[in-house]
This record gives C-alpha cells, structure tokens and sequence, in this order.
C-alpha cells in the first residue's frame, strides 16, 4: 500500500539517528507535566497528561506540520513529489505522519501512563487513542490549510506559535472547563480542542464541563470541527502551480 | 512540434530564462500550462497528470536533500518502494544504481556528510533508479567533476537503450552534443528549432567542419574594420564578434581554405577550431542577423 510507503519515507526521515529530536520533545512533555503536577499535585497528575497528550497533537498538526509542509513547498521536492505516482492524499497523510511521528510517540508513551495511573479499561484506551487520533487530525488539517495558505515562512511560524498557544494554553486543556467562569466557557467553545479535552477527561472518569453541554454535544462538536478542518485543508491541498 | 522520446535523449538548450526549466516542469506534471496543450508519452499533462505519472520521473534543478541523517541507500530504496516496486526489486534497483553512479563507498554515509558531488549523484540516483519510461533530468550534471559526469552520462545513455526516453537540460553544451540525439532550441518561450546536433550545425553554421578564430589583438596592423570588410566581400561566410575574439564560419571546407589564405595575406594569426553546437547555439541565442555576412556586429 503506497500510503504506508509514503508514511514509512517521512517516518523513517524524521526519527532516524535523530536522538536530540526524540529527547527534545520528551523533556518538553516532562516539563509540562512536572510544573502541571508541583502545582496541583498528585491528584492533578491525570489532568497534565491528558493536557500533554492533546498538547502533543496540536504542536504537531500545527506547530510543526506547517512549517515543514511550507519548507517543502519552498524546496525542489515539492516538484520532485508532485511529479511522483501517488495521490495528493496519499503524500499528505504520509507526511503528516511523519513529520508528527516524534509527538506521536511521545503522545502514545502518555496514554500508556495515564492508563497505569487511572487504571482504565480497555474501552477507555481505545476511546482515548481515537480521540487522540481524530485531535492529530483535526489539527493536521489545520496545519494543512495554513501551511498551503500561508507562503510568508516569518508569518506563518509566528501564526504557528499563536495557534499552539491558543489552541492549549488560552483553551481549557490543561485546566477542567469547570474552572473557568460562565461567560468564557461559551468562548472556550470556539476552540477545536476544547470538545477533544472534555470529552478525553470524561472518559478517564473526571467529569467536566457538563453543565453547559451533553456529552454528546461535546462529541458533535468535536466531529464538527474535525469535518470543517479537513473540508478547508482538501479545498486548498491544491499543489501544483498554474 | 511532436518529438519521439522511444530509446532516445532530448536535450533542451537556451538562455537563462528562455523556458526551459519551466518546459521540463510542464512535461513532469508539476506546472500548469497556461495556454497551449501538451502530451507526454500520449497522456495530457493536464487531464491525465495521474496516468503519466507513473511512467515518469523527474529530477528539479538545484534539488537538495530533505532529510540529512538518512544515508543514499535507505532513501533510493524508500524512494522506491514509494513508487509500489517491491522491496526485493527496490533493494536490486538501489543496489545497481548506486554501483553505476560509483556511489557505493557513500552509500551508507549520512547525507548530511556526503560532498557536494556526492549529493548530486545521490539525487540524480533517486531519479535515475526506477524503471519507468521516460526521465526528465533539469541540469542533471551541473556541479559534477568530469568522472562523475561521464559516469551519469553513461547510466542515461543505458536507459536510452534500454528504451526510455529522457528529457534533460543541460549547460554543457560538449555533453549534448555528443550524448543527445535531438536537440530543442528555445527562447524566450518558443520552440526555435529541433534536430539532431549534425543537424542544426549544419543549418546554423554550415558545411564546415572548422572555423577560424581570431583574438582581439591578432588582427596585426589590419584592424578589425578591414579584416570585417574583407570577409564581407566571400559569399554566405559568417563571423560572430565576442570581446576577445572573432570568430569567422566558412560556409563550407573548400572555402575554409580561401579563408585561410585570406587571412594569412593579411598577416592575420588565427586558429582553426572544429565547429560545434556551441557555435549553432551562439547564432540561435545572439540572433542570426548579426552573423550575416556585411552586416556582422
């Protein structure tokens, strides 16, 4: 299958002999997690890790992916590529899986701890991997249609750094959305990854945000903005020039 | 124009930004014609971009790598197996090519660690590796020393005989003469002529075999304005003035003799240089008005 081909390329590309990279991203997950968990406390703990694993898929789709994908744009392989026997859609998952393949891992290593920590089920791994994949690729989408849309490399890495902040710090990933008043909890609605972290941090059997909305509300939302972000990304994935 | 790339190299010359890349990228699928209609191998570049896509490959101008910690090999065979040819076949492809480009020393260096020439055959064998019909190579040798050219030469050359097609640019004029066995001349955007090297040298230059080239300051006491007005009086000859030189085009063997003995009565000194595409090129590139006799620049 070309698309595991292509996957494997990037994949191999990004992780090979690239031991900074992996320690890279695993002291900024500890990070996170190690100032998340001295101020909260053990009890917080399973909070940072379902912030940190959503963290991971949004620095990837739209931290990283689109600043790669506009250095590739940049570069003679985006010709070599769009002359090559695949689909459009085959190299854009390819790649974005590669390029996301060291937050990824990181990602997966945190569903592995925050399964130890909550003792959850297996139901409750599988529901947490899938929200975890439809998160990568809600934001791989977004980082698709900004990494197409935006040719300025300056620009787009400044849009870049305020989409991730936004998308984790300004949105209730790391923090319950029973923390935050009345007013902005309709604000914090706007945010992709809101839906994505009420919903994770129901299913690990913390209870939140339910107040203004059902879960199933939660997960409307969730597969409303995953359906928007993948419409935006193919109505722009066009790559070869006029 | 239609030409047949069955078993044969198609080499593009022009000035710098005449099109030439821009017709390689059109012919690869990776440009939109903006007017116009191209077929490649029968397909529509545009319409059926996905069909020709798979008999084809490509290597883009300037390339660098994309991942520096892989080596050669791994990325030839990943290349590949991209393209759905299976890993045993992946692995004698790769394994071949990298022994035909002298490769295999580097083949398992970092990318990052290879020389610059190293890194071009690395690309060029990414190109060069899957058996499809027809290559459109954008500068394939530039940045090459002569070994290494030759080395790539003699792979393109194979393809053409194993009956693949190739497309390729070049500013070595010597390799596509005597490599291609048709030349596109463009400018500015237009088809100017297509041939085989003989051809076009013959259409643009002439019979001879030779011309005589004469350094700015050969021209003894005669000066250039006379030698000038002395050529201008031999039917069909051509010259072409550069800063150091003038280069003079008999318009055939028996009257390189004239020539020469003209020049040699004028005390003229002067060398006799075999005519190439090179000469075809100047006259295509600078304008063929200029290198009429008595009206030379």
């Amino acid at each position: 299958m070309r698309l595991v081909e292509v996957a494997r390329f990037f994949v191999y590309g990004y992780t090979r002999r690239n031991i900074e990279g992996h320690l890279i991203v695993m002291i900024q997950v500890a990070g996170i997690i190690l100032v998340l968990w001295m101020i909260g406390g053990w009890d917080y703990l399973p909070l940072a890790l379902v912030g940190s694993i959503l963290n991971a898929a949004v620095v990837a789709g739209v931290g990283q992916l689109p600043v790669d994908l506009n250095g590739l744009m940049r570069s003679k392989w985006k010709d070599f590529f769009v002359a090559f026997p695949m689909r459009p859609l085959e190299f854009a998952v390819g790649f974005s899986v590669g390029a996301s393949s060291l937050r990824l891992v990181g990602a997966l290593l945190l569903v592995l701890i925050l399964s130890l920590v909550r003792g959850l089920n297996i139901i409750q791994i599988i529901e947490v991997l899938l929200l975890l994949a439809s998160t990568w690729l809600d934001m791989i989408a977004l980082g698709f249609y900004m990494g197409l849309r935006l040719r300025d490399p300056m620009g787009l890495r400044r849009v870049s750094d305020a989409a991730v902040l936004l998308l984790t710090f300004f949105s209730p990933v790391f923090f319950p959305m029973d923390f935050i008043p009345m007013p902005l909890k309709l604000v914090a609605l706007a945010s992709p990854t809101t839906p994505a972290a009420v919903l994770m941090r129901n299913v690990i059997g913390v209870p939140d945000g339910l107040d203004i909305l059902p879960i199933e509300g939660y997960l409307t939302l969730h597969l409303f903005y995953l359906i928007l972000f993948l419409l935006l990304s193919v109505r722009y994935a066009r790559w070869v020039e006029e | 124009m239609e030409i047949d790339l069955e078993g044969r190299i198609v080499g593009i010359m022009g000035p710098n930004g005449a099109g030439k890349t821009t017709l390689v990228r059109i012919a690869s699928t990776q440009l939109r014609p903006t007017s116009g209609e191209m077929r490649v191998l029968g397909y529509d570049v545009v319409e059926e971009a996905d069909l020709l896509r798979r008999r084809i490959s490509s290597l883009p101008q300037d390339m660098r790598p994309f991942f520096y910690t892989t080596t050669p090999r791994e990325d030839i065979y990943h290349i590949l197996r991209m393209r759905g040819i299976p890993a045993g076949e992946s692995r004698r492809l790769a394994e071949e090519t990298i022994d035909r480009l002298d490769l295999g020393r580097w083949a398992d260096t970092r990318v990052g660690n290879l020389s610059g020439g190293n890194i071009k055959k690395y690309l060029i064998a990414l190109s060069l590796s899957p058996p499809v019909d027809l290559y459109l190579l954008d500068e394939p040798t530039s940045g090459l020393d002569p070994v290494s050219r030759r080395k790539v030469w003699s792979l393109i050359l194979d393809k053409a005989k194993e009956g693949a097609g190739v497309i390729v640019t070049s500013h070595l004029l010597e390799d596509l003469m005597s490599l291609s066995h048709e030349v596109v001349f463009i400018s500015e955007g237009r088809v100017i002529d297509v041939g085989s090297p003989a051809q076009l040298v013959r259409k643009y230059v002439g019979d001879s075999e030779w011309k005589l080239v004469v350094r700015a300051g050969d021209t003894n006491e005669v000066g250039a304005g006379a030698l000038k007005n002395a050529l201008s009086g031999m039917e069909g000859i051509k010259w072409a003035s550069f800063q150091d030189s003038l280069n003079v085009y008999p318009k055939d063997n028996s009257q390189l003799r004239e020539l020469e003995d003209l020049l040699e009565g004028m005390s003229v000194r002067f060398r006799r240089v075999p005519v190439s595409l090179e000469d075809a090129y100047l006259i295509v590139v600078l304008g063929r008005d200029v290198f009429e006799a008595g009206r030379g620049s």
